[in-house]
């Protein structure tokens, strides 16, 4: 059997400051393999999007990090700079929230989407023009050819969204990093988008590592999930939305209104740390008592 | 302040609303149609959804009822009186900060940096004429009935999270004890267990004050959630309208459908309209 296509194994990550430190990753363990989509959920502050810039080897200075990323059984976090640049600009895409704040105001859609190609892949600038024209028409933007002299002001969210994909889809990369894709764009563009990369995934047989705070959208494009809360993964598998175990996934499932029923009441989640802890602290008893039966 | 309107009496309303946005002179753009005649009313007791996707002009109607938008054409009632023309005097503008309130979507531009929190609910309290120490009082009091520990009082906003930012504002907004709360996405940067929280306190406060709400929002989740009544906006124009239950049970408008198909679910998978023209 080959190795998964990544692996992260035991990561922790601290921001140590002179004053304090904080863990903001505490031993995340995920595997992704060929053509397979994972879907990290999360909320706000629970360490998704960190766990993304780790994969990428992105973290500020000042982040103190600890175990191994293994991209097809090479130490991403032993690269040496050549190394990373190739696996950053070749294997892995990265699609961000604000597509706007990852493009530069002052070039052409056209200089954004044909720069990897021509810089990284030696490829001719107008063979570079036309693959990125072609490109764009399978992510459903019109009129592409006029596209490529736009700047990226003129175009809307959901349309600067999947010039984003088509950039990362351009350079066929083994994995794409979702952050949150869809998270500034209302649903019927959320929706669009995310069929786009759902299609062009599967049809290119990539890996999808999907960062959402929304459990039904993951659930929806991907073939497993992983939920995160304070710097861990609480559950993961196949099964997390249709029959989830831990009590934080059943009571995040819980809160989110349903269009089908009006209820009385929201249920307010009511995991918090204090609970993590215990829950940690029964996982690890478990763990040793396998052992010490093992053994 | 307004006893002689009867309480069945609409609180708002607006009649064929009509807002364009003049093309920047010296280029070839056209004018823009945000809003193209809209017309509904708000009712007491009510919370009314306006629905629709990015663009649709379902913000602008709602800053023109507020004032902050001036009217291409078209009236705006509140309250039975013409509001039809932007404030242009402090007083008429205090006099209408009292009517209609403004919750907006993003937490962390909506509140100024440099007031604590008490300056930011005692503000508000000052178009009542409430100042002093009365009014440090009743500010602890509303920041209570947001669910807020009184020592917040003295805090700035930069200290507080998304979601208790946006009970500030919340806050700030009933101070002002209007009538009428515009709610612009006001849940829609929120994480989902804080989204649960503000809209179950949202309904909690709409019992309790009797203040209706205008509530735009494009996640049809939550508007069935929070509204009663809902109209659907597309590209300046209402399409659709009715009860929200009753119009997300059975949407016979084809885009009340496809936003209603738009919504992830048990089942649910992502599809994909037509190319986009623009």
């Amino acid at each position: 059997m080959s190795a998964p296509l990544l692996e992260i194994e035991d990561l922790h990550a601290s921001l140590v400051t002179r004053y304090r430190r904080l863990d903001l990753l505490n031993g995340v363990s995920l595997t992704l393999d060929r053509g397979e989509a994972l879907g990290l959920v999360g909320e706000s502050g629970s360490g998704k999007s960190l766990t993304t810039r780790a994969v990428m080897r992105m973290l500020a200075k000042g982040f103190q990090t600890s175990g191994d990323i293994r991209f097809e059984g090479t130490s991403v976090l032993g690269m040496n700079r050549e190394q990373l640049r190739r696996y950053r600009a070749k294997d892995v895409g990265i699609i961000f929230q604000d597509p706007r704040a990852h493009v530069n105001p002052v070039h052409t859609v056209g200089d954004f989407l044909t720069e990897a190609l021509v810089r990284e892949h030696g490829v001719k600038l107008d063979e570079a023009e036309r693959r990125a024209v072609q490109l764009l028409d399978e992510v459903g933007v019109r009129h592409a050819e006029r596209r490529l002299r736009q700047y990226p002001h003129e175009l809307s969210g959901g349309l600067l969204q999947r010039v984003m994909i088509a950039s990362v889809l351009l350079v066929e990369p083994k994995l794409i990093l979702a952050d949150e894709p869809t998270t500034a764009l209302d649903v019927t563009a959320q929706s669009d988008v995310m069929a786009i990369l759902d299609e062009q995934r599967k049809a290119r047989g990539l890996s999808l590592l999907f960062i959402t705070h929304d459990l039904e959208l993951a659930n929806a494009c991907c073939d497993r999930l992983a939920v995160m809360y304070a710097g861990e993964i609480v559950e993961q598998g196949a099964h997390v939305y249709d029959a989830p175990t831990h009590p934080y996934t059943k009571e995040l499932l819980g809160a989110r209104p349903s269009i089908d029923e009006r209820l009385d009441r929201l249920p307010v989640l009511e995991y918090n740390l204090e609970l993590h802890n215990e829950w940690k602290a029964r996982e690890l008893q478990e763990r040793e008592l396998k052992g010490r039966a093992r053994a | 302040m307004s006893g002689a309107i009867a309480s069945t009496d609409p609180l708002i309303r607006v009649t064929d609303l009509r807002k364009v946005f003049p093309a920047p002179r010296g280029t070839k753009a056209e004018d823009v149609v945000a809003v193209d005649g809209v017309s509904f009313e708000l009712l007491p007791d009510e919370c009314l959804a306006i629905v629709g996707e990015s663009g649709s002009g379902k913000t602008t109607v709602a800053r023109m009822i507020v004032g902050l938008e001036t009217v291409t054409d078209g009236t705006v009632e509140v309250l039975g009186k013409d509001r039809t023309a932007a404030p242009r005097s402090l007083a008429s503008r205090r006099a209408r900060a009292r009517e209609v309130q403004y919750v907006f979507q993003d937490p962390y531009s909506s509140l100024n940096g440099r007031q604590r929190i008490g300056e930011v609910i005692s503000s508000n309290l000052k178009l009542h004429g409430i100042g002093g120490t009365g009014a440090k009082a009743r500010a602890q009091a509303i920041l209570d009935s947001v669910g807020l520990p009184k020592k917040f009082f003295d805090r700035f906003p930069k200290e507080l999270s998304g979601g208790q930012r946006q009970r500030v504002a919340i806050a700030r907004a009933l101070a002002a004890d209007p009538k009428v709360i515009v709610l612009d996405e006001a849940v829609a940067a929120l994480d989902v267990s804080i989204q649960a929280q503000i809209l179950n306190l949202l309904a909690d406060i709409k019992a309790e004050r009797r203040v209706s709400y205008l509530f735009i929002s494009h996640d049809l989740a939550v508007v069935n959630q929070i509204s009663d009544r809902m109209i659907v906006m597309e590209n300046g124009l209402v399409v659709d309208r009715g009860d929200t239950a009753a119009l997300l049970a059975n949407p016979t408008h084809p885009y009340t459908r496809s936003l209603r198909a738009a919504v992830p679910g048990p089942g649910w998978k992502p599809v994909r309209r037509e190319k986009l023209a623009s």
